[in-house]
């Protein structure tokens, strides 16, 4: 099995959506995927159909002294979807507390998932060390938007040893093409060889509570998509 | 598992891409002359300008030197 994680580099870059469409392309690919929430804001589920008043998920189940896995959902055969689940300020800050007492609980987890997925997926929030603490990750990405805010915090940055993947491309933007170029200079390998553009399908997406490539197939995000599943297979191979 | 359509070709070690887009790379490596100092000019004035453009990306170039090299920065900081 292999580990991917998507962050953020600041709020609001479209992780979420990024990592609903990667595990929908893996998995049309004949990939077995999980895809996990770490995020207490809880939206992943929403790009899967899983109702809005849905309170379930791994760390609800925590707080409730429930079993995590029984908490997944089959989307299809082969894809599957562990939620963060429904949790007030307090609650969040106690699974946090959990998660930073217990740093090899998402290890051993992720140990005892090895035999029935390909990919584990997660999505890590910003500024919770305890739930950004997965399992060992072979790819781990940081999605940035090609802006001024973004520039600025790759600058102050202690560690580099996420991928950057450059989310909501405009080609026609002047600022963008010069930060793709600086960028590019500057980060070497490290950036990604593809962008996902900005794509107004990907918002969409989420309103009918589909994944991009599912609502918009020929969409040029979905298509992006493809390329980046392209890449994370071609990384796995040359892992292995 | 489904085979997977692609277009890359992966043997052994991958050359990077920066590698296999980049001419000058390839005639190095042909001449096995990994040191040799070729400066692209056309390529640094693209930066230099890219960074000019916007007063805060200058700025920030000045403070953490990352993206032009050392000549190039004290034109740089003349022209800003």
């Amino acid at each position: 099995m292999t580990a991917l994680s998507l962050r953020g580099l600041r709020g609001g870059t479209g992780t979420t959506s990024l990592l609903a469409a990667t595990g929908h392309a893996l998995h049309s690919l004949g990939e077995r995927v999980l895809l996990v929430d770490m995020c207490p804001e809880n939206l992943l589920r929403l790009h899967f159909n899983v109702g809005a008043n849905e309170r379930a998920g791994w760390a609800r189940a925590m707080v409730d002294g429930q079993p995590w896995q029984d908490q997944a959902w089959e989307v299809q055969p082969g894809l599957s979807l562990l939620p963060y689940g429904r949790l007030k300020y307090a609650e969040q800050d106690q699974v946090e507390q959990r998660l930073r007492n217990e740093p090899e609980l998402w290890r051993r987890r992720q140990a005892s998932l090895a035999a029935q997925f390909d990919w584990i997926l997660f999505d890590v929030p910003l500024r919770l060390p305890g739930h950004a603490r997965v399992g060992p990750c072979a790819l781990r990405l940081q999605v940035i938007e090609a802006d001024a805010a973004c520039h600025v915090l790759l600058q102050q940055q202690e560690a580099h040893e996420e991928h950057l993947l450059i989310n909501r491309y405009d080609a026609g933007s002047q600022l963008q093409r010069d930060l793709l170029l600086i960028w590019r200079k500057q980060y070497g390998e490290r950036l990604l060889p593809l962008n996902i553009h900005l794509d107004e399908a990907v918002r969409e997406a989420l309103a009918f509570k589909k994944p991009v490539g599912a609502y918009a197939h020929a969409s040029l995000a979905a298509q992006d998509i493809l390329s980046l599943t392209t890449w994370c297979l071609t990384r796995r191979r040359e892992a292995a | 598992m489904a085979p997977v359509s692609t277009a890359l070709q992966v043997k052994g070690k991958v050359q990077s891409r920066a590698d296999r887009a980049d001419d000058i790379a390839r005639l190095k490596q042909e001449l096995e002359l990994p040191e040799l100092d070729y400066v692209d000019i056309s390529a640094q004035l693209e930066l230099q300008k890219a960074l000019h453009r916007w007063p805060l990306l200058a700025e920030m170039e000045r403070l953490q030197p990352k993206v032009l090299p050392p000549a190039r920065k004290s034109e740089l900081e003349m022209l800003s």
